[in-house]
């Protein structure tokens, strides 16, 4: 009994011990290469930015995309909170460093009647 | 007559070769416990893709004991056998005993010990974590690192639950195998079984999906009890974008750390590692779909039948197995509970930032854990979407319970 606690005690410490000094060390070498990585691809960044600056405003490569400049009024009866939050979800996972405020949302209106939409998909089906 | 006779020792035979004559209650009492499994899978579908064929597994082992039977070596008379062969000579060993040759006849295992032996061996868990790998999006806990601190803490369970099994008598081995239940990782509690105590897979397993599949009854209360309402309402603040480049660096420089500081954790690690690596390449984008999904299929299928075929009514109807499943459910508590608690830790030190609720997801249980804690906290704050945060955790869970696996079985093993 007295060789089983011991063990036990000793289980416990090791397990305790290693498991955390393994996953503080992942922790470290993960901040550290993130760190580093984010710094690399920042700078890169930064000189396409000032070598498009230099450059006329036709030639620029990387135009900043438009932001979903304020997306109209919500209809009333549309107030879903858990549907604005996945649609602001996904815009801010598109544009995660930019300053994008969602001031509304609204449907989309197609502009094709029905009937159209079916001979559409009816025609391009086999592709 | 003789013809009538012929008929019923025929009838006879078959008869005692039936399960009425061939199987013990215990037998018959599983088998209503396969039904009972059968039908939480089908009809409650708790976890029915390893449930079910567990459940079946256990159902045909009951009724056909022979199913997992070892091959073994009968020794036959030679006159006999060739009398029996119309002179047939076969290449079987000879061996003499008094001066009488014997044929050394084998005789083959049943089917399902074949495909036991992928658990036996430990083949199995690491195709497992082969698929899991490919599943895995590890951005979260690559945007959070700190989120590895309750994937450890959620492991302490593991080995305080060792200590229990200890003092209830189990040998060091077989405490070992019932302290992973902690884990809640099944293929994990059933690689670290099948070279501990390999005699105790069927209870172990059983509990282990059990309570992984009960998850979202056993964590909340615990998760409740521990934290106040402000602590369970607190938002955190959205993850960094996390670079592909990143997301590919993670999984060699993981496989490299945890190989060379445990090398026993290194088949569960490595397979899991090198899953993810084939996602995040996105070179082998074949490769990756037939690993988590056809590839993960098959294993699934053979793992459970034949897990689910460990469990025969001898073995699975002792006090012990009362006592596996009671220090089962504690491990799974108390790595719920120290995930939890860890978390209030890191509430206090950031300031207020970090929600509590996102530790309990430390015990592996992806993704059901990291989902217990969202809705645990949109219960506080409907708009409050903990998910992401919480699958930090989750997944740092996996390789925490893999190294705590390691750690075991360098050991004890």
């Amino acid at each position: 009994m007295g060789d089983n606690f011991t063990l036990s005690i000793t289980i416990l410490l090791t397990g305790f011990a290693v498991v955390f000094a393994v996953l503080l060390v992942l922790i470290g070498i993960i901040k550290l290469y993130g760190t580093v990585i984010f710094n690399i691809q920042n700078k890169k960044r930064i000189k396409k930015a000032s070598r498009n600056a230099d450059l006329p405003k036709a030639q620029r490569d990387d135009q900043p995309e438009p932001l979903p400049a304020a997306v109209v009024e919500a209809e009333p009866e549309v107030d879903d909170g858990e549907l604005i939050a996945v649609i602001s979800a996904a815009v801010y996972s598109m544009y995660p460093s930019s300053s994008v405020r969602i001031k509304s949302v609204r449907k989309a209106r197609s502009g094709a009647s029905a009937w159209r939409s079916a001979g559409i998909s009816d025609n391009v089906r086999p592709f | 007559m003789e013809i009538l006779n012929g008929f019923l020792e025929a009838l006879k035979g078959l008869w005692n070769d039936s399960g009425f004559t061939q199987l013990a209650w215990q037998n018959y009492v599983m088998i209503a416990v396969a039904c009972f499994l059968l039908f939480l899978a089908i009809k409650k579908q708790y976890e029915p893709l390893l449930l079910l064929p567990i459940a079946f597994g256990m159902l045909l082992v009951n009724l056909y004991p022979a199913i997992m039977g070892a091959p073994s070596t009968e020794l036959v008379e030679c006159s006999v056998y060739e009398a029996a062969h119309q002179g047939q000579v076969i290449n079987y060993a000879v061996t003499t005993l008094d001066g009488v040759s014997y044929y050394n006849v084998p005789s083959y295992g049943g089917l399902l010990y074949y495909l036991y032996q992928g658990v036996k061996l430990g083949i199995y868990p690491p195709l497992i974590f082969l698929g899991i790998g490919c599943m895995t999006d590890f951005g979260p806990l690559i945007a959070n690192p700190k989120s590895f601190i309750l994937g450890a803490a959620a492991q302490i369970g593991i080995f305080i639950t060792f200590i229990g099994a200890i003092l209830l008598g189990f040998t060091p081995a077989q405490s070992g195998a019932i302290g992973i239940i902690g884990g809640a990782d099944g293929p994990t509690a059933i690689y670290v079984t099948s070279k501990l105590a390999p005699e105790l897979l069927g209870p172990i397993a059983v509990a282990a999906y059990s309570y992984m599949a009960l998850v979202p009854i056993i964590q909340p209360p615990i998760m409740k009890a521990l934290t106040t309402k402000k602590e369970r309402s607190v938002v955190m603040g959205q993850l960094r974008p996390v670079s592909k480049l990143e997301k590919i660096i993670f999984p060699i420089i993981v496989v490299i750390i945890c190989a060379i500081v445990l090398p026993s954790a290194a088949p569960l690690i490595g397979m899991l590692m090198l899953g993810n690596l084939f996602k995040e390449s996105g070179v082998v984008e074949r490769i990756s779909k037939t690993a988590q999904n056809e590839l993960m299929n098959i294993i699934t299928i053979f793992l459970g039948v034949t897990v689910g075929a460990t469990a025969t009514g001898t073995v699975f109807l002792q006090w012990q197995t009362l006592g596996i499943v009671g220090l089962g459910l504690l491990a799974f508590c108390m790595g719920t509970a120290c995930g939890v608690l860890f978390g209030k830790l890191m509430y206090k030190f950031s300031g207020g930032k970090v929600n509590p609720l996102i530790g309990s997801a430390g015990v592996s249980a992806v993704p059901m854990a990291a989902r217990v804690a969202n809705k645990v906290g949109q219960q506080e704050d409907p708009g409050n979407f903990l998910l992401m945060h919480a699958m930090g955790p989750n997944v740092a869970g996996v390789i925490g319970s893999a190294v705590a696996a390691g750690v075991l079985l360098s050991i004890l093993g």
